[in-house]
């Protein structure tokens, strides 16, 4: 039996149209102007490797902050009937929506050496956060974290409890329970919630200048790196583009099949 | 030993009042859909909790509405239910060790008793499979491996011949029935389980009968 051919409103492909075309056509201006006989030379310019490094350094500490603090937060939002559960999910997704400068801004006023918390940190520990690396960490941590846990959060709401019932008559306590049940039988949504936090941190740019400033060496990762050469050096500032956009397009490929559809 | 409950639950629709003992033995519970037979077993499980009332297993109380609630962990039951529940990402035999690792047994020791309780219920050739790679029946006898091998003083089963198949069902209902637990607990729908029952509790109307079988 053949089945008859979906009719499909015509109308809507003009418009569909112009959406694909207002996404590709910056990544095809990119590749078009990129430098690319000199690519290489110009991402192993030492001010590049310089960028490449602090960025290695605060994505991937960002990313396991990530881990270490969303893995329980997911936990806390899927499973506990928390009092003001709706404000404390409108608070984790903040991030998500908020401009990031705003987001810079508000840990200037929170972590910096005169903030709410900063003084306190200034004057008993010595610890110093805004313009240094752990200050970027933070602020990709900041923005990166609410991918993490909203990721985890719904493959855990989704995995449901029933597994977790047999470990607890199995005799596992619930920290056990958890270390052993819950996450393994997650374990595709935290890699997908880690590379998509670990992407976000990476591209980080507006909370990290304003909380952790444009300091060669210490606190201007790529994207920071990529501002700055646009200015002097832009066929610097395009291989850079090319490098990170390539970074990107390596996620998405990472992460087909278990957080995008197939 | 007896298991012995006296208290209420409320469900989503009725309030389930519960006053029975359970006695050594096996005790086939039967009853239709909705009735409570898998609320008795969560409440002896430690899964769910009393709002009013009593429970204890032996001579310990477990539960009792307020302030004692021992958490399934700490009790000596054992669920096989009617999904299997196995752990996905684990192989057969750990599944099956995961009762002793959790009680502090070293990998080794436990691996290998693992291994003795997996051939004791027809799997000791596959012990390296994960229960994606096992049929139906296979995955439930994992299960009832793994709800044994810690030597529980009460087994819980929760229509654990439901979903299996007819070739498969009479196998893993004699694994059932000489299971060396002093206490079965029996929920089913086949009167092909409850048969030599040492007693029967029956689910209706919002009530529970008990009868010993003659």
């Amino acid at each position: 039996m053949s089945q008859a051919p979906v009719r499909h409103p015509v109308a809507l492909v003009a418009p569909a149209g112009l959406a694909l075309l207002l996404l590709a056509l910056p990544i095809v201006g990119l590749l078009q102007r990129a430098p690319w006989s000199s690519l290489v030379d110009r991402l192993t310019d030492d001010t590049v490797l310089d960028a490449v490094r602090v960025s290695a350094v605060v994505s991937s500490i960002a990313a396991i902050l990530c881990f270490v603090l969303g893995l329980p937060l997911a936990w806390l939002l899927a499973r506990v009937d928390l009092p003001g559960q709706r404000v404390i999910r409108a608070v984790v997704m903040l991030p998500m929506v908020l401009p990031p400068v705003v987001g810079g801004t508000a840990l200037l006023f929170a972590l910096g050496r005169r903030g709410l918390v900063g003084q306190w940190l200034d004057r008993w520990f010595g610890v110093t956060l805004p313009f240094t690396t752990a200050g970027a960490i933070i602020a990709a941590t900041f923005v990166a974290l609410p991918f993490f846990v909203t990721t985890v959060e719904g493959a855990l709401r989704q995995n449901g409890t029933d597994l977790e019932e047999a470990a607890a008559t199995a005799g596992a306590t619930p920290l056990a329970t958890f270390i052993h049940v819950t996450v393994p039988a997650a374990r595709e949504s935290v890699g997908a919630g880690l590379a998509l936090a670990w992407a976000r941190a990476l591209g980080e740019f507006g909370a990290t200048i304003t909380f952790a400033g444009n300091l060669g060496g210490r606190t201007r990762t790529l994207p920071l790196q990529t501002f700055v050469a646009l200015e002097s050096d832009p066929a610097s500032a395009l291989a850079i583009s090319v490098l990170l956009l390539s970074i990107s397009l390596g996620v998405l490929v990472t992460l087909r099949g278990s957080w995008l559809p197939r | 030993m007896t298991i012995r409950i006296d208290g209420t639950v409320s469900r989503d629709d009725f309030t389930l009042d519960l006053e029975v003992s359970i006695d050594v033995g096996r005790t086939a519970v039967i009853g239709p859909n909705g009735a409570g037979k898998t609320t008795l077993l969560r409440l002896i499980a430690g899964l769910e909790a009393l709002e009013r009332g009593t429970i204890h297993i032996g001579d310990r109380l477990v539960d009792d509405a307020a302030t004692v609630f021992v958490p399934a962990h700490e009790r000596s039951t054992a669920v096989v239910f009617q999904d299997h529940r196995l752990f996905p990402q684990l192989r057969a035999v750990d599944n099956v060790a995961f009762p002793l690792r959790r009680q502090g047994v070293d990998r080794a020791a436990a691996a290998d008793r693992a291994g003795g309780a997996l051939r004791q219920v027809g799997m000791g050739e596959f012990a390296d499979r994960r229960p994606s790679q096992l049929s139906g029946g296979q995955r439930q006898r994992v299960a009832i491996a793994r709800a044994l091998i810690a030597q529980p003083e009460v087994l819980l089963l929760d229509e654990p011949l439901a979903s299996i198949d007819d070739e498969s069902r009479s196998g893993i209902r004699h694994l059932l029935m000489d299971a060396p637990s002093p206490i079965v607990v029996w929920v089913s729908h086949d009167p092909a389980d409850t048969l030599d029952a040492e007693s029967l509790m029956s689910f209706a109307n919002d009530r529970v009968y008990q009868t010993p079988t003659p």
